[in-house]
């Protein structure tokens, strides 16, 4: 794998990966268990 | 009518969330998602593919979120009544249709093909261990390739005659369980049924890619070449093909229509599932993580999975060749081709059909919800009833497509090509220019756990709708002009008209039906503010 492909990689996933457990996180400590 | 009944509700936040992103998430998201990449440009695919999330993905999601709990609030868990209580203009429950018939429609055709993978999950692993589907190595790709391909393609055309398909038995038994699933868990309703399926298919499908992911991503070196090496042809960038002006729009198409369709916008099953919430539930936090859960599984699992593992074996030049022929032969052919080599090939293979039936699982009894909801909402039959209807109707319409597998590819461009993207770029037009921005704004940010930045109030208004008029061109409009105008008829050969016919007057059929139903929707409404007004004087 070249390195700018690396680069793009790490972006993508990085943001993805990155939301993910931000949002997640948040409804899971949060209030997660409440009512809809 | 529609404001006394006591509406269904989900019973917990992440089951509403699990639900909303298993309604996302489907095959596309491993399938669809890494061949189109690889095809346009790798890693300068996401760029596009990014700006469109940003830009059109989020926003509507948001507004859909939205919309579906404003409606809910007054009892609508469908479009044609939102539409109504939005924009007081005779036409524009009507123009709601579209929020019914496309899930409708979808579910059709859909909950056949998610068929496939159960029948697969099963047969696969069982010939891959009784040896019928194992091959040596070291012979051709294209060898390797055959038995897997042949066993796939008797097994859902076991003969034909003319236009005419008949599937195996065995295509037909996983059909008629896969509906009895989506009907039993219809049956049980929202947070009993939909929800609850949700809280064991999603952590699964989640676990069974992250365990795919990583045997794939460990292979090491092969005949073909080696993961790292699979990774690189779908993240090596090919800025000239993503930016020059010949190939360029064509990527930047196909990144809009990806973020679009994978988010499963414009179809009115994310209306309908927010109808179920509280008229002050967050609508912010939980619509973005419902694309953050599916942007996981695509672009983290997707993007990790078929294409690495066809590079490891095949090697490149083999794999474009696989991409070419299509998602189908990638991950029905391809990959469990590639498992019956690795120790525990048989298992493998389970897992892998398993995850994409749960992903075909959670998204069709989101497409079958919608109209479930019409016909409780505002018809106020019971769910037991809508649902002996629906199930009837749907059972009857799905053998055309068992029995005429063209009319899958009809069904698919109405409603997914075309329904979808006209009826997104519609909604957010009756959202933020006729009901007005500023109230949508604020309808959005009612209870909000999370502040979307201002600048997402100027890209919904001007740029989203741009972005899905760019959309609806493309994926809609495209296919009656150009070379494939001549030989083919909605993706189909012109040989096959009279199928095409038959699908169409299904849809033109089922579209007349459920306008006769708002019809009879919008007098009880009428009736019903007649009654208020007596009351009030």
């Amino acid at each position: 794998m070249k390195p700018e492909g690396w680069a793009f990689l790490v972006f993508g996933w990085g943001i993805t990966i990155a939301l993910f457990v931000y949002c997640f996180t948040r409804i899971l400590l949060g209030d997660g268990a409440k009512r809809g | 009518m529609a404001e006394q009944r006591q509406r269904e509700r989900w019973a917990t936040r992440i089951g509403l969330v699990l639900a909303m992103a298993g309604n996302a998430i489907g095959l596309g998201n491993f399938l669809r998602f890494p061949g189109r990449a690889v095809k346009n440009g790798g890693g300068a695919f996401m760029i596009p593919y990014f700006i469109a999330y940003l830009f059109m993905g989020i926003p509507v999601m948001w507004l859909e979120w939205a919309q579906g709990r404003f409606g809910g609030r007054y009892g609508h868990g469908t479009t044609p009544g939102m539409f109504h209580r939005m924009w007081s203009h005779p036409i524009s429950k009507y123009l709601g249709v579209l929020g019914i018939f496309i899930p409708t429609v979808i579910a059709i055709y859909y909950t056949y093909v998610e068929s496939w993978s159960l029948g697969f999950a099963f047969l696969v692993p069982y010939k891959i261990l009784t040896g019928e589907l194992v091959v040596q190595r070291g012979i051709s790709v294209e060898e390797v390739l055959r038995p897997f391909e042949t066993f796939r393609g008797s097994y859902i055309v076991a003969k034909e005659v003319g236009f005419w398909t008949v599937p195996s038995l065995w295509a037909y038994f996983f059909f008629l369980a896969t509906f009895g699933l989506n009907i039993w868990v219809l049956w049980r309703g929202i947070a009993r049924g939909i929800e609850a399926l949700a809280k064991v298919a999603m952590p699964l499908l989640f676990l069974f890619g992250i365990a795919l992911a990583v045997r794939t991503l460990t292979l090491g070196q092969h005949e073909g070449g080696s993961p790292l090496e699979g990774l690189g042809f779908l993240w090596n960038p090919n800025f000239q093909q993503a930016f020059s002006l010949q190939t360029g729009p064509r990527v930047w198409l196909e990144a809009f229509g990806q973020i679009f369709f994978s988010l499963s916008l414009g179809m009115g099953a994310i209306q309908c599932y927010a109808s179920y919430l509280g008229p002050n539930d967050d609508v912010m936090l939980a619509g973005l993580s419902t694309t953050a859960a599916n942007e996981f599984a695509e672009v983290v699992l997707g993007g990790s999975i078929a294409i690495p593992a066809a590079v490891t074996f095949f090697g490149l030049k083999q794999t474009q060749q696989i991409v070419d022929k299509g998602v189908f032969f990638l991950g029905f052919t391809s990959l469990p081709a590639i498992f019956s080599f690795l120790p525990a090939g048989a298992l493998l293979s389970f897992i892998w059909f398993l995850l994409l039936f749960f992903a075909g699982y959670t998204s069709s009894v989101a497409m079958a919800q919608p109209m479930l909801a019409f016909l409780q909402d505002e018809l106020g039959w019971t769910r037991q009833k809508a649902v002996a209807v629906l199930g009837i109707f749907w059972f009857v319409s799905m053998h055309l497509c068992i029995f005429a597998n063209a009319t899958i590819d009809v069904l698919d461009f109405w409603s997914g090509s075309f329904g979808a993207p006209l009826f997104a770029l519609i909604e957010v037009v009756v959202m933020m220019w006729i009901f007005g921005a500023d109230k949508m704004w604020e309808e959005m940010h009612r209870g909000a756990q999370l502040r979307a930045p201002r600048f997402f109030y100027y890209a919904a208004k001007y740029l989203t709708p741009l972005l899905l008029l760019a959309v609806f061109v493309g994926f809609a409009l495209q296919p009656f002009f150009g070379e494939a105008n001549d030989k083919t008829i909605e993706g189909v050969p012109l040989s096959a008209l009279p199928v095409v016919w038959a699908a169409r007057l299904l849809m033109i059929a089922l579209l007349a039906v459920q306008c006769y139903l708002i019809h009879l929707a919008s007098k009880k409404w009428e009736n019903a503010k007649a009654s208020r007004g007596e009351e009030k004087r």
